[in-house]
């Protein structure tokens, strides 16, 4: 398969490994070169005596190097990858040897390991459940109490809020282990009381939480589904291995794009992906820290042959990787055709889980018109949905579209759409 | 959706102002009975209740509007325009030239792919369009690319109103320095059309266009052009005057030049010295030629300043300076060598020697400049020899500066400030001899030091003029690796990267 320089900068862990990594990309760097089907390796000069060794798990797309460097990918493994895409005929061994076999044989034994996870205790789980329950019971009652205060005295009241009235009650959430509850109240605290609209975001973000109490109050009522999703807004995670425990949801799962968002020492990134049999969509969440290695097995522009684990959910969108099997260039993506199509199955899924704010989309067949200073996406019908995009992104959208019909994807937030990606020419551009 | 405004409305106050019941009231009938299905223990429930409702249906209802485009403004393109794109290999290349920002070779690039009359893949265009943006001779040249596709996407971008004029409109209307940078690609790529638009406009130029636009446009290239330039003679501006006498004073066939030439030839005079004429030529510097119309006419000085020169010695060294140096080859019937070994032995002539330096340089004679380099590359080099060389070396032959660059002497005429400057002005393809010892010096001089953050622009230029071939010689001129020399290693590196990929540049749209 081969990757674009694009697929492969966007492996990069920051904006100075991309540097450092193009200037490893020279061949007169590297003594040693060489690749098969499933995997490169190099020996590249540093500054000790010794070189380097990288290596590449085409199949499942891991790094290895000798270097001391703590990013992942490391620039040497940029480096070589993009030395691969550059100038493949400088790569003259054929044959792995052992450092790198070696390696490969470890990798694999671990995936094996992955697909047959632990089994869970049940007894003590459901002891913890119970536990963890009474006390989001009381948690749950003081809130009830204190929203009936918020909308009792009104929420012209709000802006006169200290930090303490948020966070005391935050606080206490926390406590009765409902971390999730202490995030809406934060949420509530961090509104720009001075902006325009604070008294929707203000209200909204009242009513979800009154949703999540009330959901809990009548537990046994609801359907599995909404239980989950109750559990998630309470900030009760579902565990790992429990998801491993399924048997997952196997489809060719194009990689449409990534986020990428920093707050304080916390990066998240957000996979978007969609089933090309299933249809399905699906949300993998990565947290790093710094330091921390990166997992890059998600590249956007490629499809996977993959198994994909979902989070319990009324509409279930998160979901962990369990397997990866094949790695290809992304066909097509399918999506709506017009607006009023996804009008529709987008109340459908507010109508599952109130929470829900974000929803990824193709859509096929929309026209980018450049009017008045904003980008909309028009479909066959004339309804127009607003872009938010940089100005890069922008242009390279309506140049790729030129007045034609073509096939975007993003997600809608807020009746906005953030791309990302474009399907032209026979290939996906991301933006 | 008004009903979520009296919700907001009633949330502010709250419900000690504002029961909910007034809330509903106000909703349509449908919502009211849904709500009275529900059971409620006091107006803060009642309102929580209301809201939560109402939050789904708000959310759950919302549309995306229809809106009216005035679609004439809206080109609809590519169905007319083939897709004739160039080759993948072609397309990841360029991509590769822009995300390293190696933009001196996209001239390369676009020259072939206008040859191949492909059309730029459209994920490209906007970075293109951008570039192109401030350098006109990337616009002109992506004018012929860009497409029905490239031409719409410009119309909608003001930054991009360049790709919307013609180069009449560009001449007419552009800035003073989009108007020069176009001037500057005529002259490279359609020269008669420069000389067309300047004497279009010569009259409404000021004088420091005028002058800048005469000095680009350089020595006349046909007769016409010859003609053109002494009409410049009577330009108002005497900086233009004096600019157009220096280019006249370069051809040989101008009126200027011939008079100049005849009433000056008896400036020098030769005597063949030694046993029977055999040996060194006598050559002396005849003072008493009446100068003054050449001075005055030319400006130059008619007193001398210098304790070494009297007056009419002055006045003569002037005019020795811009006299072709051919015209003495004819006038004395001597080799260039001849003529100049006087000035470097015969103490009573080596004040003038700095002259014969001032004109080879101006007149860029090759053969002149190679006699003058061979007595610099001789054992008994005088040091005014090596002091007055710099300006000479321009004009000499790659195979003499080779020479010049692997001899020991190169240290004593060329140091860090002056080698790139020199490299760079020498415009021809460099020979692998050539670029090898060019680089030679350049790692003798530059390893230790490194290339300073001016001197890298001109110093990445060079790899335009280098062949494939020195690719393969790249290890000779890095440092050994127990050296550091890292700004030294960067460069290099970065320089043979431009040369690899110039040289991937016409095979890569073979596909």
């Amino acid at each position: 398969m081969h990757w674009t320089e694009e697929q492969i900068l966007e492996l990069a862990p920051d904006t100075a490994s991309v540097k450092a990594g193009k200037k490893q990309a020279n061949p007169s760097k590297w003594p040693r070169l060489g690749a098969s089907d499933t995997s490169l390796w190099g020996e590249v000069q540093g500054s000790g005596s010794a070189p380097y060794q990288v290596r590449i798990d085409l199949r499942q797309i891991g790094y290895k190097c000798s270097c001391p460097s703590r990013k992942f990918p490391c620039k040497h493994a940029i480096g070589l990858l993009l030395l691969r895409a550059r100038s493949a005929d400088t790569f003259t061994e054929t044959t792995p040897p052992d450092w790198v076999a070696d390696w490969l044989n470890q990798r694999e034994k671990r995936e094996e390991r992955k697909a047959n996870p632990k089994p869970v205790d049940k007894k003590a789980r459901q002891k913890r459940v119970a536990s963890r329950m009474k006390k989001i019971e009381g948690g749950v009652e003081e809130l009830q109490l204190w929203l009936k205060d918020l909308v009792r005295d009104g929420l012209a009241t709000l802006p006169t809020r200290d930090r303490a009235f948020w966070g005391n009650t935050a606080a206490r959430m926390v406590d009765a282990q409902a971390p999730g509850l202490a995030n809406f109240i934060r949420r509530m605290g961090d509104i720009n009381y001075h902006a325009a609209g604070w008294e929707y975001t203000a209200w909204e973000t009242l009513t979800q939480m009154y949703l999540v109490t009330e959901g809990f109050e009548h537990w046994d009522s609801l359907d599995a589904g909404v239980q989950e999703d109750v559990k998630t807004a309470l900030g009760w995670p579902y565990s790992k291995d429990e998801l491993n425990q399924q048997t997952g949801i196997e489809d060719t799962w194009q990689v449409l794009g990534k986020q990428e968002f920093q707050e304080e020492r916390l990066t998240t990134i957000r996979y978007w992906l969609k089933g090309k049999t299933t249809q399905r969509y699906a949300l993998i969440l990565q947290f790093i820290t710094p330091g921390q290695p990166r997992d890059t097995s998600l590249l956007p522009a490629t499809q996977l042959e993959a198994t994909l684990a979902f989070y319990p959910s009324n509409y279930p969108l998160r979901a962990i990787v369990k397997e990866i099997r094949q790695i290809q260039p992304m066909s097509q993506p399918e999506g709506y055709t017009t607006l009023s199509e996804f009008e529709a199955d987008y109340a459908q899924v507010v109508s599952f889980d109130i929470q829900t704010n974000q929803l990824p989309v193709v859509l096929s067949s929309v026209i980018p018109r450049w009017m008045s200073e904003k980008l909309l996406l028009m479909d066959s019908a004339g309804k127009a949905v607003k872009v938010q995009i940089a100005e890069e992104g922008r242009w390279k959208m309506l140049a790729l579209s030129s007045g034609q019909p073509i096939t975007v994807t993003g997600i809608i937030e807020n009746r906005v759409l953030h791309p990302l990606g474009v399907w032209a020419f026979s290939e996906y551009h991301l933006l | 959706m008004n009903s979520i405004d009296e919700i907001l409305k009633a949330a502010l106050l709250g419900t000690d102002k504002t029961p909910p019941q007034s809330v509903i009231a106000s909703l349509p009938q449908a919502v009211q009975q849904e709500l009275a299905q529900l059971a409620t223990e006091d107006d803060e429930t009642s309102f929580l209740q209301l809201s939560a409702f109402m939050l789904s249906y708000y959310r759950a209802g919302q549309e995306f509007p229809i809106v009216d485009i005035d679609t004439a403004n809206q080109k609809n393109t590519g169905e007319s325009e083939n897709e004739n794109f160039p080759p993948t290999t072609a397309n990841r290349l360029l991509g590769v030239l822009i995300s390293e920002n190696r933009y001196s070779l996209l001239p390369v690039w676009l020259t072939h792919c206008t040859e191949r009359s492909y059309k730029i893949a459209p994920q490209y265009l906007p970075q293109l369009l951008k570039l192109g943006e401030e350098d006109i001779a990337l616009q002109q040249q992506l004018t012929e690319v860009i497409g029905e596709r490239g031409h719409w996407l410009a119309s909608l971008n003001d930054d991009w109103q360049v790709f919307q004029q013609t180069t009449q409109e560009i001449w007419e209307t552009g800035a003073s320095r989009q108007r020069k940078q176009l001037f500057q690609y005529l002259l490279q790529h359609g020269r008669s059309k420069a000389t067309e638009l300047l004497q279009s406009t010569w009259k409404e130029e000021n004088a420091t266009d005028r002058f800048d636009f005469l000095s680009a446009w350089g020595n006349p290239q046909s007769a016409e052009e010859l003609a053109l330039l002494e009409t410049m003679l009577q330009d108002k501006s005497k900086k233009v005057t004096a600019l157009a006498q220096q280019l006249l004073l370069r051809q040989p066939e101008s009126t200027l030049t011939q008079q100049f030439h005849q009433q000056c030839s008896q400036l020098l005079t030769s005597k063949e010295g030694g046993m029977l004429g055999i040996g060194s030529a006598k050559i002396e510097v005849n003072t008493n030629v009446d100068l003054g119309v050449w001075i005055k006419e030319f400006g130059l000085e008619s007193e001398s300043l210098d304790k070494n020169f009297s007056d009419q010695e002055y006045q003569a060294f002037q005019v020795l300076s811009l006299i072709q140096p051919k015209v003495w080859e004819e006038q004395l019937s001597l080799s260039p060598e001849k003529i100049l070994k006087p000035f470097i032995t015969d103490k009573s002539l080596q004040k003038y020697l700095p002259a014969w330096a001032a004109t080879i340089a101006f007149h860029r004679n090759s053969s002149w400049a190679d006699a003058w380099l061979d007595f610099v590359l001789a054992s008994n080099a005088t040091k005014a020899l090596l002091e007055n060389t710099p300006s000479v070396l321009p004009g000499a032959s790659p195979e003499t500066l080779t020479r010049l660059f692997n001899h020991k002497r190169a240290d004593a005429i060329l140091s860090a400030n002056n080698i790139i400057p020199l490299l760079d002005e020498l415009h021809y393809p460099w020979s692998l001899e050539f670029s090898k010892a060019a680089l030679k010096l350049l790692y003798h001089n530059f390893a230790q030091r490194g290339v300073y953050h001016y001197e890298t622009e001109a110093f990445m230029r060079l790899a335009e003029r280098m062949p494939t071939e020195i690719l393969a010689q790249q290890e000779e001129f890095l440092p050994p690796k127990n050296e550091k020399r890292d700004t030294w290693r960067t460069m290099l590196r970065d320089l043979f990267r431009t040369i690899e990929l110039k040289t991937k540049i016409p095979s890569s749209f073979d596909e």
